[in-house]
Protein backbone atom coordinates (compact mmCIF):
# COMPACT_ATOMS: atom_id res chain seq x y z
CA UNK A 1 0.00 0.00 0.00
CA UNK A 2 0.88 3.54 -1.02
CA UNK A 3 -0.48 6.53 0.23
CA UNK A 4 0.52 10.32 -0.35
CA UNK A 5 -0.95 12.26 1.70
CA UNK A 6 -1.43 16.01 0.99
CA UNK A 7 2.10 16.44 0.03
CA UNK A 8 4.00 18.93 -1.27
CA UNK A 9 7.38 19.60 -2.47
CA UNK A 10 8.62 22.59 -3.73
CA UNK A 11 12.71 23.23 -4.94
CA UNK A 12 15.26 25.70 -3.17
CA UNK A 13 14.69 27.91 -6.38
CA UNK A 14 11.10 28.43 -5.35
CA UNK A 15 9.59 26.06 -8.12
CA UNK A 16 6.56 24.38 -6.68
CA UNK A 17 6.68 21.05 -7.89
CA UNK A 18 3.99 18.78 -5.91
CA UNK A 19 1.57 20.86 -4.64
CA UNK A 20 -1.15 19.04 -1.99
CA UNK A 21 -1.03 15.84 -3.99
CA UNK A 22 -2.96 13.12 -2.18
CA UNK A 23 -3.75 9.35 -3.74
CA UNK A 24 -3.33 5.89 -2.75
CA UNK A 25 -2.30 2.50 -4.72
CA UNK A 26 -3.47 -0.85 -3.62
CA UNK A 27 -0.86 -3.70 -3.59
CA UNK A 28 -0.75 -5.45 -7.35
CA UNK A 29 -2.42 -2.29 -8.91
CA UNK A 30 -0.95 -1.15 -11.99
CA UNK A 31 -0.72 2.73 -12.15
CA UNK A 32 -0.18 5.24 -14.70
CA UNK A 33 1.22 8.76 -13.83
CA UNK A 34 1.09 11.06 -16.80
CA UNK A 35 1.80 14.99 -17.50
CA UNK A 36 3.95 17.11 -18.99
CA UNK A 37 7.69 16.93 -18.51
CA UNK A 38 8.20 18.74 -15.18
CA UNK A 39 4.63 18.00 -13.56
CA UNK A 40 6.21 16.00 -10.59
CA UNK A 41 6.18 12.59 -11.64
CA UNK A 42 10.08 11.67 -11.26
CA UNK A 43 9.26 13.81 -8.19
CA UNK A 44 6.59 11.45 -6.80
CA UNK A 45 9.13 8.62 -7.53
CA UNK A 46 11.93 9.75 -6.18
CA UNK A 47 9.68 10.55 -2.93
CA UNK A 48 8.82 7.13 -2.75
CA UNK A 49 12.47 6.24 -2.22
CA UNK A 50 12.98 9.12 -0.16
CA UNK A 51 15.82 10.34 -2.57
CA UNK A 52 13.45 13.49 -1.48
CA UNK A 53 11.74 14.79 1.20
CA UNK A 54 8.53 16.21 1.36
CA UNK A 55 7.88 19.59 2.90
CA UNK A 56 4.39 19.13 4.20
CA UNK A 57 2.35 16.28 4.13
CA UNK A 58 2.80 12.26 4.74
CA UNK A 59 3.58 9.47 2.94
CA UNK A 60 3.32 5.81 4.06
CA UNK A 61 4.92 3.31 1.87
CA UNK A 62 4.55 -0.71 2.75
CA UNK A 63 3.77 0.64 6.23
CA UNK A 64 6.49 2.85 7.02
CA UNK A 65 5.80 6.56 7.29
CA UNK A 66 8.70 8.20 5.47
CA UNK A 67 8.53 10.65 7.47
CA UNK A 68 9.56 9.21 10.28
CA UNK A 69 11.80 6.80 8.95
CA UNK A 70 15.46 6.07 10.26
CA UNK A 71 18.44 6.96 8.42
CA UNK A 72 19.61 2.54 8.24
CA UNK A 73 15.88 2.12 7.15
CA UNK A 74 16.22 3.88 4.03
CA UNK A 75 18.29 1.03 2.04
CA UNK A 76 15.73 -1.59 3.52
CA UNK A 77 12.63 1.08 2.19
CA UNK A 78 14.94 1.28 -1.35
CA UNK A 79 14.74 -2.59 -1.28
CA UNK A 80 11.20 -2.78 -1.42
CA UNK A 81 11.06 -0.69 -4.73
CA UNK A 82 12.28 -1.83 -7.70
CA UNK A 83 13.31 1.64 -9.60
CA UNK A 84 13.49 1.45 -13.55
CA UNK A 85 15.03 5.09 -14.10
CA UNK A 86 14.72 7.17 -16.97
CA UNK A 87 18.19 7.91 -17.69
CA UNK A 88 18.48 3.99 -17.04
CA UNK A 89 21.25 3.97 -14.89
CA UNK A 90 22.76 0.68 -15.86
CA UNK A 91 26.47 0.47 -14.63
CA UNK A 92 28.13 1.21 -18.18
CA UNK A 93 31.50 -0.75 -17.10
CA UNK A 94 29.49 -3.81 -15.87
CA UNK A 95 27.60 -6.52 -18.17
CA UNK A 96 24.03 -6.57 -18.06
CA UNK A 97 24.07 -9.83 -15.93
CA UNK A 98 26.64 -8.19 -13.29
CA UNK A 99 24.08 -5.05 -13.46
CA UNK A 100 21.74 -7.64 -12.34
CA UNK A 101 23.53 -9.46 -10.00
CA UNK A 102 24.59 -6.38 -8.26
CA UNK A 103 20.23 -5.93 -7.58
CA UNK A 104 20.27 -9.28 -6.37
CA UNK A 105 23.41 -8.72 -4.20
CA UNK A 106 21.93 -5.72 -2.42
CA UNK A 107 18.52 -7.45 -1.44
CA UNK A 108 20.90 -9.93 -0.01
CA UNK A 109 20.59 -13.10 -2.50
CA UNK A 110 22.45 -16.30 -1.98
CA UNK A 111 25.23 -16.03 -3.92
CA UNK A 112 24.89 -19.26 -5.14
CA UNK A 113 21.57 -19.17 -6.13
CA UNK A 114 22.22 -15.78 -8.23
CA UNK A 115 23.50 -17.32 -11.50
CA UNK A 116 20.18 -18.87 -11.68
CA UNK A 117 17.89 -16.23 -10.88
CA UNK A 118 20.31 -13.63 -13.12
CA UNK A 119 19.03 -16.50 -16.39
CA UNK A 120 15.35 -16.41 -15.31
CA UNK A 121 15.44 -12.25 -15.04
CA UNK A 122 16.96 -11.92 -18.01
CA UNK A 123 14.37 -14.42 -19.87
CA UNK A 124 11.56 -12.86 -18.62
CA UNK A 125 12.63 -9.70 -19.65
CA UNK A 126 13.46 -10.69 -23.51
CA UNK A 127 17.23 -10.51 -22.88
CA UNK A 128 18.22 -13.95 -22.86
CA UNK A 129 21.70 -14.66 -24.13
CA UNK A 130 22.84 -10.91 -23.66
CA UNK A 131 23.75 -11.78 -20.27
CA UNK A 132 27.76 -10.94 -21.34
CA UNK A 133 26.98 -7.86 -22.75
CA UNK A 134 28.01 -4.37 -21.99
CA UNK A 135 25.35 -1.55 -22.02
CA UNK A 136 26.85 -0.07 -24.80
CA UNK A 137 26.39 -2.93 -26.87
CA UNK A 138 22.42 -2.85 -26.34
CA UNK A 139 20.08 -0.93 -28.49
CA UNK A 140 17.52 1.82 -26.67
CA UNK A 141 15.04 -1.21 -26.17
CA UNK A 142 16.91 -3.51 -24.75
CA UNK A 143 18.93 -1.38 -21.93
CA UNK A 144 15.07 0.06 -21.01
CA UNK A 145 14.55 -3.90 -20.34
CA UNK A 146 17.84 -4.18 -18.80
CA UNK A 147 16.95 -1.36 -16.70
CA UNK A 148 14.05 -3.30 -15.64
CA UNK A 149 14.99 -6.46 -15.40
CA UNK A 150 17.66 -5.28 -12.62
CA UNK A 151 14.81 -3.54 -10.75
CA UNK A 152 12.86 -6.58 -11.01
CA UNK A 153 15.47 -9.25 -10.20
CA UNK A 154 14.86 -9.65 -6.67
CA UNK A 155 11.13 -9.45 -6.80
CA UNK A 156 10.37 -6.20 -4.74
CA UNK A 157 6.52 -5.88 -4.15
CA UNK A 158 6.21 -2.55 -5.94
CA UNK A 159 7.77 -1.09 -9.16
CA UNK A 160 8.88 2.02 -10.04
CA UNK A 161 9.23 2.43 -14.21
CA UNK A 162 10.21 6.27 -14.62
CA UNK A 163 9.38 7.19 -18.71
CA UNK A 164 10.32 3.40 -19.88
CA UNK A 165 8.92 4.21 -23.17
CA UNK A 166 10.73 7.60 -23.82
CA UNK A 167 12.47 7.94 -26.54
CA UNK A 168 11.49 4.53 -27.59
CA UNK A 169 9.93 3.78 -31.31
CA UNK A 170 6.14 3.16 -30.64
CA UNK A 171 6.42 -1.05 -31.06
CA UNK A 172 9.28 -1.38 -28.64
CA UNK A 173 7.29 1.18 -26.39
CA UNK A 174 4.29 -1.35 -26.49
CA UNK A 175 6.31 -4.20 -25.70
CA UNK A 176 8.29 -2.96 -22.74
CA UNK A 177 4.09 -1.88 -21.73
CA UNK A 178 3.68 -5.67 -22.25
CA UNK A 179 6.56 -6.29 -20.18
CA UNK A 180 5.47 -4.53 -17.37
CA UNK A 181 1.69 -5.76 -17.12
CA UNK A 182 3.29 -9.18 -17.00
CA UNK A 183 5.44 -8.20 -14.28
CA UNK A 184 2.33 -6.82 -12.67
CA UNK A 185 0.40 -9.70 -13.33
CA UNK A 186 2.93 -11.57 -11.25
CA UNK A 187 1.58 -9.48 -8.41
CA UNK A 188 3.97 -6.87 -8.85
CA UNK A 189 2.45 -3.06 -7.78
CA UNK A 190 3.49 -1.55 -10.81
CA UNK A 191 3.94 2.66 -11.11
CA UNK A 192 3.94 3.88 -14.34
CA UNK A 193 5.75 7.77 -14.92
CA UNK A 194 5.08 8.58 -18.51
CA UNK A 195 4.56 11.80 -20.92
CA UNK A 196 3.01 9.25 -23.83
CA UNK A 197 -0.36 9.41 -23.26
CA UNK A 198 -1.03 6.48 -26.10
CA UNK A 199 -0.07 4.93 -23.15
CA UNK A 200 -3.59 5.32 -21.07
CA UNK A 201 -5.77 4.67 -24.63
CA UNK A 202 -4.47 1.05 -24.23
CA UNK A 203 -6.91 1.53 -20.92
CA UNK A 204 -5.33 -0.53 -18.41
CA UNK A 205 -4.63 -0.18 -14.94
CA UNK A 206 -5.38 3.48 -12.60
CA UNK A 207 -4.60 6.95 -14.14
CA UNK A 208 -3.19 9.88 -12.33
CA UNK A 209 -2.78 12.81 -14.31
CA UNK A 210 -0.82 15.91 -13.32
CA UNK A 211 -0.43 19.29 -14.68
CA UNK A 212 1.95 21.66 -12.69
CA UNK A 213 2.51 19.73 -9.51
CA UNK A 214 -1.72 19.28 -9.45
CA UNK A 215 -3.58 15.89 -9.74
CA UNK A 216 -5.70 16.81 -12.15
CA UNK A 217 -7.29 13.63 -12.64
CA UNK A 218 -7.10 9.87 -10.57
CA UNK A 219 -9.15 7.20 -12.33
CA UNK A 220 -9.27 4.09 -10.18
CA UNK A 221 -9.64 0.60 -12.44
CA UNK A 222 -12.24 -1.86 -11.07
CA UNK A 223 -11.85 -3.57 -7.82
CA UNK A 224 -12.77 -6.49 -8.97
CA UNK A 225 -9.34 -6.62 -11.16
CA UNK A 226 -7.74 -5.03 -7.71
CA UNK A 227 -8.94 -7.91 -5.86
CA UNK A 228 -7.93 -10.31 -8.42
CA UNK A 229 -4.32 -8.93 -8.38
CA UNK A 230 -4.52 -9.70 -4.29
CA UNK A 231 -5.07 -13.16 -4.99
CA UNK A 232 -2.02 -13.48 -7.21
CA UNK A 233 0.12 -11.71 -4.99
CA UNK A 234 -0.55 -13.71 -2.13
CA UNK A 235 -0.20 -16.79 -4.41
CA UNK A 236 3.75 -15.08 -5.26
CA UNK A 237 4.57 -14.60 -1.16
CA UNK A 238 3.16 -18.32 -0.97
CA UNK A 239 5.83 -19.38 -3.81
CA UNK A 240 8.76 -17.30 -2.08
CA UNK B 1 37.08 -9.21 -4.31
CA UNK B 2 36.76 -9.20 -8.21
CA UNK B 3 35.84 -5.35 -8.31
CA UNK B 4 38.79 -4.68 -5.90
CA UNK B 5 41.06 -6.24 -8.62
CA UNK B 6 39.02 -4.62 -11.28
CA UNK B 7 39.53 -1.43 -10.11
CA UNK B 8 43.50 -2.05 -9.60
CA UNK B 9 43.68 -3.27 -13.07
CA UNK B 10 41.41 -0.09 -14.58
CA UNK B 11 44.33 2.50 -12.55
CA UNK B 12 47.78 0.75 -12.03
CA UNK B 13 49.84 3.67 -11.86
CA UNK B 14 47.48 4.86 -8.61
CA UNK B 15 48.07 0.78 -7.68
CA UNK B 16 51.53 1.27 -7.60
CA UNK B 17 52.27 3.81 -6.15
CA UNK B 18 50.67 2.95 -2.99
CA UNK B 19 52.40 -0.29 -3.04
CA UNK B 20 55.16 1.93 -2.97
CA UNK B 21 54.60 3.98 -0.23
CA UNK B 22 53.22 1.26 1.17
CA UNK B 23 56.62 -0.58 0.79
CA UNK B 24 58.89 1.89 1.80
CA UNK B 25 56.97 2.81 5.16
CA UNK B 26 57.30 -1.08 6.02
CA UNK B 27 60.89 -1.09 4.78
CA UNK B 28 61.67 1.63 7.11
CA UNK B 29 59.96 0.37 9.86
CA UNK B 30 61.11 -3.00 9.27
CA UNK B 31 64.62 -2.09 9.34
CA UNK B 32 63.90 0.44 12.49
CA UNK B 33 62.50 -2.44 14.44
CA UNK B 34 65.89 -4.75 14.13
CA UNK B 35 68.34 -1.84 14.56
CA UNK B 36 66.25 -1.26 17.54
CA UNK B 37 66.36 -4.55 18.66
CA UNK B 38 69.57 -5.12 17.78
CA UNK B 39 70.83 -2.40 19.99
CA UNK B 40 69.37 -3.24 22.97
CA UNK B 41 70.79 -6.26 22.58
CA UNK B 42 74.23 -4.34 22.29
CA UNK B 43 73.14 -1.99 25.19
CA UNK B 44 72.23 -4.81 27.37
CA UNK B 45 75.59 -6.81 26.63
CA UNK B 46 77.39 -3.84 27.67
CA UNK B 47 75.21 -3.80 30.88
CA UNK B 48 75.42 -7.32 31.82
CA UNK B 49 79.31 -7.61 31.40
CA UNK B 50 81.66 -6.81 34.33
CA UNK B 51 81.24 -3.12 33.84
CA UNK B 52 83.95 -2.18 36.61
CA UNK B 53 87.66 -3.72 37.01
CA UNK B 54 89.96 -2.63 40.26
CA UNK B 55 93.33 -3.66 39.77
CA UNK B 56 94.98 -4.80 42.50
CA UNK B 57 98.50 -4.37 43.92
CA UNK B 58 100.65 -7.47 43.65
CA UNK B 59 101.34 -9.06 47.63
CA UNK B 60 97.82 -8.56 48.92
CA UNK B 61 96.72 -11.14 50.84
CA UNK B 62 93.21 -13.42 50.80
CA UNK B 63 91.97 -11.58 53.67
CA UNK B 64 92.39 -8.61 52.30
CA UNK B 65 90.66 -9.37 49.17
CA UNK B 66 87.98 -11.61 51.17
CA UNK B 67 87.28 -7.81 53.85
CA UNK B 68 86.85 -6.11 49.82
CA UNK B 69 84.82 -8.19 48.11
CA UNK B 70 82.60 -8.46 51.52
CA UNK B 71 82.32 -4.76 51.59
CA UNK B 72 81.74 -4.44 48.02
CA UNK B 73 78.68 -6.80 48.29
CA UNK B 74 77.17 -4.91 50.93
CA UNK B 75 77.76 -1.91 48.94
CA UNK B 76 74.32 -0.90 47.49
CA UNK B 77 74.12 -1.29 43.53
CA UNK B 78 76.35 -4.00 43.46
CA UNK B 79 75.08 -7.02 41.54
CA UNK B 80 78.10 -9.19 41.78
CA UNK B 81 82.32 -8.94 42.41
CA UNK B 82 84.23 -11.62 42.00
CA UNK B 83 88.25 -11.98 42.15
CA UNK B 84 90.04 -12.78 39.09
CA UNK B 85 93.85 -13.62 40.17
CA UNK B 86 96.80 -13.33 38.35
CA UNK B 87 96.26 -17.12 36.58
CA UNK B 88 92.79 -16.28 36.13
CA UNK B 89 93.79 -12.92 34.34
CA UNK B 90 95.88 -14.97 32.15
CA UNK B 91 93.42 -17.08 31.18
CA UNK B 92 91.01 -14.73 30.43
CA UNK B 93 94.03 -13.63 28.22
CA UNK B 94 94.65 -16.61 26.03
CA UNK B 95 90.81 -16.32 25.32
CA UNK B 96 90.97 -13.24 24.16
CA UNK B 97 93.67 -14.03 21.60
CA UNK B 98 92.44 -17.56 21.12
CA UNK B 99 95.61 -19.43 19.96
CA UNK B 100 97.90 -17.72 18.07
CA UNK B 101 101.09 -17.99 18.79
CA UNK B 102 102.58 -14.87 17.90
CA UNK B 103 100.01 -13.29 20.53
CA UNK B 104 100.68 -15.58 23.19
CA UNK B 105 104.66 -15.08 22.84
CA UNK B 106 104.40 -11.23 22.95
CA UNK B 107 107.01 -9.89 24.13
CA UNK B 108 106.26 -7.24 26.26
CA UNK B 109 108.28 -4.47 28.06
CA UNK B 110 108.20 -6.73 31.13
CA UNK B 111 108.63 -10.11 28.75
CA UNK B 112 106.95 -12.55 27.51
CA UNK B 113 103.18 -12.78 28.75
CA UNK B 114 102.71 -14.73 31.69
CA UNK B 115 100.92 -14.73 34.81
CA UNK B 116 103.08 -12.54 37.01
CA UNK B 117 103.33 -9.86 34.31
CA UNK B 118 99.17 -9.85 34.78
CA UNK B 119 97.40 -7.90 37.50
CA UNK B 120 95.19 -9.60 39.71
CA UNK B 121 91.44 -7.59 39.60
CA UNK B 122 88.32 -7.32 41.34
CA UNK B 123 85.47 -7.73 38.59
CA UNK B 124 82.35 -5.77 39.42
CA UNK B 125 78.89 -5.59 37.85
CA UNK B 126 77.03 -3.15 38.60
CA UNK B 127 72.59 -3.25 38.97
CA UNK B 128 72.59 0.34 37.16
CA UNK B 129 75.03 2.70 35.48
CA UNK B 130 74.07 5.33 38.21
CA UNK B 131 75.30 2.88 40.84
CA UNK B 132 79.37 3.31 39.52
CA UNK B 133 79.91 6.08 41.15
CA UNK B 134 79.19 4.68 44.43
CA UNK B 135 81.05 1.40 43.66
CA UNK B 136 84.07 3.29 42.67
CA UNK B 137 83.77 5.06 46.19
CA UNK B 138 84.21 2.06 48.08
CA UNK B 139 87.04 0.67 45.62
CA UNK B 140 88.64 4.11 46.51
CA UNK B 141 89.17 3.60 50.04
CA UNK B 142 90.61 0.07 49.71
CA UNK B 143 94.52 -0.12 50.41
CA UNK B 144 94.70 -3.10 47.86
CA UNK B 145 94.03 -1.30 44.38
CA UNK B 146 97.33 -0.29 42.49
CA UNK B 147 98.14 2.91 42.20
CA UNK B 148 99.04 4.33 38.43
CA UNK B 149 102.87 6.80 38.14
CA UNK B 150 99.86 9.71 38.36
CA UNK B 151 99.05 8.97 42.08
CA UNK B 152 95.23 7.34 41.07
CA UNK B 153 93.52 3.96 41.60
CA UNK B 154 93.38 1.95 38.78
CA UNK B 155 89.76 1.66 38.46
CA UNK B 156 88.12 0.98 34.96
CA UNK B 157 84.49 1.84 34.44
CA UNK B 158 83.31 2.67 30.78
CA UNK B 159 80.93 5.12 32.39
CA UNK B 160 81.45 7.12 28.98
CA UNK B 161 80.77 3.76 26.78
CA UNK B 162 77.16 3.12 28.68
CA UNK B 163 76.01 6.93 28.62
CA UNK B 164 77.20 7.60 25.17
CA UNK B 165 75.36 3.86 24.13
CA UNK B 166 72.57 4.72 25.49
CA UNK B 167 72.43 8.40 24.25
CA UNK B 168 72.83 6.88 20.37
CA UNK B 169 70.33 3.77 21.44
CA UNK B 170 67.45 6.44 22.29
CA UNK B 171 68.65 8.94 19.64
CA UNK B 172 68.07 5.94 16.97
CA UNK B 173 64.76 5.10 18.60
CA UNK B 174 63.13 9.17 18.64
CA UNK B 175 64.69 9.27 15.38
CA UNK B 176 63.32 6.09 13.89
CA UNK B 177 60.04 6.93 15.77
CA UNK B 178 60.08 9.65 13.88
CA UNK B 179 60.89 8.83 10.52
CA UNK B 180 58.12 5.82 10.83
CA UNK B 181 55.34 8.25 12.20
CA UNK B 182 56.11 10.40 9.23
CA UNK B 183 56.09 7.53 6.43
CA UNK B 184 52.55 6.18 7.96
CA UNK B 185 51.00 9.32 7.73
CA UNK B 186 52.42 9.39 4.04
CA UNK B 187 51.30 6.04 3.57
CA UNK B 188 47.65 6.85 5.30
CA UNK B 189 47.15 10.09 3.47
CA UNK B 190 48.21 8.37 -0.42
CA UNK B 191 45.89 5.30 0.37
CA UNK B 192 43.37 8.38 1.64
CA UNK B 193 43.90 10.11 -1.49
CA UNK B 194 43.47 7.42 -4.04
CA UNK B 195 40.89 5.74 -2.30
CA UNK B 196 39.05 9.16 -2.82
CA UNK B 197 39.26 9.23 -6.01
CA UNK B 198 38.61 5.93 -6.91
CA UNK B 199 35.31 6.47 -5.07
CA UNK B 200 34.55 9.89 -6.51
CA UNK B 201 35.54 8.78 -10.07
CA UNK B 202 32.52 6.36 -9.44
CA UNK B 203 30.01 8.59 -8.10
CA UNK B 204 27.65 7.91 -10.45
CA UNK B 205 27.67 3.79 -9.65
CA UNK B 206 27.89 4.48 -5.91
CA UNK B 207 24.70 6.54 -5.33
CA UNK B 208 22.97 4.28 -8.27
CA UNK B 209 24.02 1.94 -5.95
CA UNK B 210 22.20 4.16 -3.09
CA UNK B 211 18.85 4.20 -5.01
CA UNK B 212 18.91 0.81 -5.53
CA UNK B 213 18.90 0.13 -1.32
CA UNK B 214 22.97 -0.78 -0.81
CA UNK B 215 24.15 -0.57 2.39
CA UNK B 216 27.23 1.60 3.24
CA UNK B 217 29.27 -1.82 3.78
CA UNK B 218 28.22 -3.38 0.74
CA UNK B 219 29.27 0.31 -1.58
CA UNK B 220 32.60 0.49 0.78
CA UNK B 221 33.65 -3.37 0.24
CA UNK B 222 35.52 -3.51 -2.82
CA UNK B 223 37.76 -0.15 -1.60
CA UNK B 224 38.42 -1.74 1.56
CA UNK B 225 39.39 -4.86 -0.14
CA UNK B 226 41.54 -2.79 -2.52
CA UNK B 227 43.17 -0.79 0.08
CA UNK B 228 43.85 -4.02 1.91
CA UNK B 229 45.73 -5.24 -0.89
CA UNK B 230 47.77 -2.37 -0.99
CA UNK B 231 48.79 -2.64 2.53
CA UNK B 232 49.46 -6.50 2.65
CA UNK B 233 51.21 -5.91 -0.86
CA UNK B 234 53.34 -3.07 0.55
CA UNK B 235 53.78 -4.98 3.48
CA UNK B 236 55.03 -8.38 1.90
CA UNK B 237 57.65 -6.11 -0.25
CA UNK B 238 58.97 -3.87 2.79
CA UNK B 239 59.25 -7.13 4.94
CA UNK B 240 61.28 -8.80 1.20
CA UNK B 241 63.70 -5.44 0.92
CA UNK B 242 64.00 -5.82 5.14
CA UNK B 243 65.12 -9.47 4.23
CA UNK B 244 67.34 -8.98 1.67
CA UNK B 245 68.97 -5.74 3.27
CA UNK B 246 70.06 -8.39 6.11
CA UNK B 247 70.82 -11.36 4.12
CA UNK B 248 73.63 -9.59 2.02
CA UNK B 249 74.74 -7.41 5.03
CA UNK B 250 75.40 -10.56 7.24
CA UNK B 251 78.60 -10.39 5.98
CA UNK B 252 79.30 -7.43 6.92
CA UNK B 253 77.86 -7.51 10.14
CA UNK B 254 78.54 -10.73 11.66
CA UNK B 255 82.47 -10.26 12.55
CA UNK B 256 81.43 -6.39 13.81
CA UNK B 257 78.70 -7.23 16.12
CA UNK B 258 78.61 -11.36 15.91
CA UNK B 259 79.63 -11.72 19.76
CA UNK B 260 76.45 -9.94 20.53
CA UNK B 261 73.87 -10.77 18.05
CA UNK B 262 74.03 -14.17 16.28
CA UNK B 263 73.84 -14.30 12.91
CA UNK B 264 72.34 -15.00 10.21
CA UNK B 265 69.76 -13.59 11.95
CA UNK B 266 66.86 -16.03 13.04
CA UNK B 267 63.99 -17.43 10.62
CA UNK B 268 61.60 -16.66 13.75
CA UNK B 269 63.11 -13.57 13.64
CA UNK B 270 62.32 -12.77 10.02
CA UNK B 271 59.22 -14.94 10.80
CA UNK B 272 58.02 -12.71 13.63
CA UNK B 273 58.76 -9.52 11.51
CA UNK B 274 56.41 -10.38 8.71
CA UNK B 275 53.69 -10.99 10.85
CA UNK B 276 54.13 -7.39 12.67
CA UNK B 277 54.61 -5.76 9.35
CA UNK B 278 51.51 -7.50 7.73
CA UNK B 279 49.42 -7.09 10.63
CA UNK B 280 50.65 -2.95 10.58
CA UNK B 281 50.21 -2.98 6.67
CA UNK B 282 46.75 -3.61 7.27
CA UNK B 283 45.91 -1.79 9.76
CA UNK B 284 47.18 1.27 7.91
CA UNK B 285 45.46 0.68 4.99
CA UNK B 286 42.12 -0.75 6.41
CA UNK B 287 41.71 2.59 8.44
CA UNK B 288 42.90 5.25 5.85
CA UNK B 289 40.42 3.42 3.36
CA UNK B 290 37.61 3.08 5.57
CA UNK B 291 38.10 6.96 6.39
CA UNK B 292 38.13 8.09 3.03
CA UNK B 293 34.97 5.82 1.35
CA UNK B 294 33.05 6.28 5.12
CA UNK B 295 33.11 9.77 4.64
CA UNK B 296 32.39 9.80 1.23
CA UNK B 297 29.59 7.53 0.94
CA UNK B 298 27.65 9.05 4.27
CA UNK B 299 28.28 12.86 2.13
CA UNK B 300 26.11 11.31 -0.92
CA UNK B 301 22.47 10.34 -0.64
Amino acid sequence: MIDFIHVSKSFPNGDVVLDDIDFSISPGEFVIITGKSGAGKTTIGRLLIHDLVPDKGKIVVEGMDLGKIKSQNIPVLRRKIGFAFQDFRVIPDKTVGENIVVALEIAGYDSKKIPEKVKHTLNMVGLSGKEKLFPGQLSGGELQRASIARAIAAEPPILFADEPTGNLDKETSLEIFKLLQKINSDGTTVIIATHDVTLISLNIGSHIHLEKGKIVKIEKRSEEKSEEKEDKEEKKEANK
Amino acid sequence: MNTALKNIRRSPYQALSAIFIVSLTMFIVGVFALVTFASQEILNNFETKPQIIAYLKDGHTTEQVGGLLSSLNSTEGVKNAIYISKDDALELYKKSVGNDPVLLGTVTDWGIVTADILPASIEITAQNPESFKNIAATLEKSDIISVTPQGKKEIDYPQDVISELTKWTNAIRIGGLVLVIALTLVAILTIMTIISMKISSRRFEISTFKLMGAKNFYIIKPYLQESVIYGLGGAFIGWLGCFVTILYSTPFLAPRIGSIISFPVSLLTFATLFGALMIFGLIISFISSLFAATRFVNRSK
